[in-house]
């Protein structure tokens, strides 16, 4: 099957002034990067300061292997220190890991299945995607499977996930940690999300789209000289997979849009875009995260200005929930748009082309 | 319904804005002179190709014809005038029943451990299925998955669908990784208990000595698969962690009330949970 087209994203551009660029020399930073986040973000002194420093270390329970309790009391026991966190939705549980002899990752515990090094901000999608047992659900950019993973145990390993991962390799880590995980609800499709048969529904569908990783930036540093046109580029790929995920959703399903980037166009203007092809967006479950509420969207950003379609989204930034920079939607798809939004075309610009 | 305007009313002129750029030498896959430039990449469906050789790092990839995945995503997803084509051909799973000599193999191979294992595995909710890939050598795996998921996802063609069970050779079935982690709790035949220590450097791929040894199930001979578990410690049950291959060193102490003292390797590490984090790719079967 032919994918789509991928229409880029005219990316906002906000020229660096003089303390922007000696911040950034100092810093190893791109100026166009760091002059868009002053330009779109009230508190941007914190906000850059947090982008230097590491961010926590969570651990999630696999609850499909043990439980919060014994967990905790078996790495204890090793000399970890963990600290429960409260979870976007209580049938997840976490810890943040306070001291570390040696790394989680070699402990017996972890390669059991029994826990998972996840960001609690990650957790914020499958917890607003509500995933509930016998539910069939797509998460089309899966690898490593953080999120599908966190979805099967929402439902007790009791639904139908479908894991799409273009990248052979990527896909190999994806079934590598359902395997440790001990998830058998889940199947793996090694295929461009947009390249799906339309010939299936899914009652939910999470689109943790493929992204510049801004909010990354706590703990990969390479991040720190992006360019703006990956911006452009990501964005038009993005508003392919929201296409997709819009005919592929059962009337009345529900469908997750999430990044862990700061720009805008891959967040805001995502919203917007969905809102465009019958995706209605709703409240998210939750509203707070490490008990700071969540973060609104950007009403303004730069010259971009936003509607009400974007007023229940929310953002996650490292300054303030000591965690990674997130953001997150929630959509339901109304009835009566189905049958037009599968009949929906996409322009046929070729991406490359100058307007 | 047409598509929708481009979200986000521009107030006005970006100051610098230049209009649609990303192309051949923009996004995440830029060339210059022929070789990617490419800087950290988007944060989901880049590679992380580790080794610095082209041909492993194209093979990792998955790219035909040892092509460097790099200069396939720019290629692609720059887009020539029909549209953008998948990054590679997807791979395809054909999903299928256990056939009868595939079934016999399947039995005689969880039989050595236990007797009727397979009852255990299949019921009203539960299903084996064999998943055939031909992406890569003909390789058939046999997964347990519920009958529901079958039912939701095997239309989409996967090559995974499920927990892996066994895979499925000419000569001799083997179990997975998860397939001796699903029977472990009904062996009879053919486990090892470990001690702490043992089992620690069982999971980093290390043989088991004789002092590791706390108790041995049945009388595995030299050669035989063997389950190897961790001794119950306290409130927490034997824990499985992985498969190994009974060496000649393990008769006698079976003989001997299955307690040693030396530093004969008697179990052979084959595969361990350890491979979870070890495996820079595929597992290995």
């Amino acid at each position: 099957m032919k994918a789509e087209t991928i229409e880029a994203v005219e990316p906002v551009r906000i020229p660096p002034g003089p303390s922007v660029r000696t911040w950034s020399d100092r810093h190893g930073f791109t100026p166009e990067l760091v002059a868009r986040w002053v330009e779109f973000f009230p508190d941007q002194k914190e906000m850059l300061d947090a982008l230097l420093k590491p961010v926590p270390q969570y651990l999630r329970v696999n609850t499909l292997r043990t439980d919060a309790e014994t967990l905790q009391r078996r790495l204890e026991k090793r000399g970890f220190e963990l600290r429960p966190v409260q979870t976007p939705d209580d049938r997840l549980a976490a810890f943040v890991v306070e001291k570390e002899p040696f790394a989680v990752s070699s402990t017996t515990e972890y390669l059991l299945g029994e826990c998972y090094l996840q960001d609690l901000a990650s957790l914020t999608a499958p917890a607003a995607l509500t995933p509930e047992p016998g539910d069939r659900i797509l998460d089309m950019a899966a690898a490593p499977g953080g999120k599908s993973t966190a979805i099967a145990e929402l439902v007790g390993d009791r639904a139908s996930i479908l894991a799409v991962e273009p990248f052979p390799a990527r896909a190999s880590a994806l079934t590598a940690n359902l395997r440790r995980l001990g998830v058998a609800g889940c199947a793996v499709a090694v295929t461009r999300g947009e390249a799906l048969p339309d010939d299936m529904l899914f009652d939910r569908i999470l689109l943790d789209a493929p992204c510049t990783g801004e909010g990354v930036l706590p703990r990969d540093q390479r991040r720190r000289i992006g360019s703006l046109e990956e911006h452009a580029m990501l964005a038009g790929l993005q508003r392919v997979l929201i296409r997709k995920a819009a005919r592929l959703l059962a009337p009345g399903g529900v469908f997750v849009y999430s990044t862990c980037t700061f720009a805008p166009e891959e967040c805001e203007s995502a919203v917007a875009y969905a809102a465009t092809l019958g995706l209605e967006p709703e409240p998210l479950p939750f509203d707070a995260l490490n008990g700071v509420p969540l973060g609104p969207a950007l009403e303004v950003a730069g010259p971009l200005t936003y509607g009400g379609e974007v007023r229940h989204a929310r953002r996650v930034y490292p300054h303030r929930h000591s965690t990674l920079g997130f953001f997150v939607a929630r959509f339901r798809k109304r009835d009566e748009e189905g049958v037009a939004v599968a009949a929906a075309t996409p322009s046929a610009r070729p991406v490359g082309v100058r307007a | 319904m047409t598509q929708g305007p481009p979200s986000g009313e521009r107030r006005g002129k970006a100051k610098g804005g230049k209009g649609r750029t990303t192309g051949k030498r923009g996004a995440a896959g830029q060339k210059k002179g022929g070789r990617s430039t490419r800087g950290p990449g988007p944060s989901k469906g880049t590679v992380k190709a580790d080794s610095k050789k082209p041909a492993d790092r194209a093979k990792a990839a998955g790219a035909p014809g040892g092509q460097m995945l790099e200069d396939t995503v720019a290629e692609e997803w720059a887009g020539p005038d029909e549209g953008v084509t998948p990054l590679v051909e997807p791979l395809r799973g054909e999903i299928r029943d256990l056939g009868p000599p595939e079934r016999a193999a399947i039995e005689e191979a969880l039989d050595r451990f236990g007797d009727r294992l397979l009852e255990h595995l299949e019921d009203e909710e539960w299903v084996l299925k064999v998943v055939v890939r031909t992406d890569i050598e003909p390789h058939r795996r046999v997964f347990r998955l519920r009958r529901a998921t079958l039912q939701h996802l095997a239309p989409f063609d996967p090559i995974f669908l499920g927990v892996p069970l066994a895979h499925l050779a000419r000569k001799a079935s083997r179990l997975t990784l998860e397939g001796g982690r699903l029977i472990a709790p009904y062996a009879t035949r053919r486990a090892v208990m470990v001690n702490e220590k043992g089992g620690q450097l069982f999971l980093y791929g290390r043989h088991l000595f004789t002092t590791s040894l706390v108790r041995v199930e049945g009388r595995p001979e030299a050669g035989d698969e063997v389950l190897v578990l961790r001794e119950a410690e306290g409130d927490d049950p034997p824990r499985y962690l992985g498969l190994g291959i009974a060496d000649r060193a393990l008769r006698p102490l079976v003989r001997r009330e299955q307690r040693g003292e030396g530093t004969e390797i008697v179990i052979r590490n084959r595969l361990d949970l350890g491979l979870y984090l070890r495996a820079q790719q595929e597992i290995p079967e």
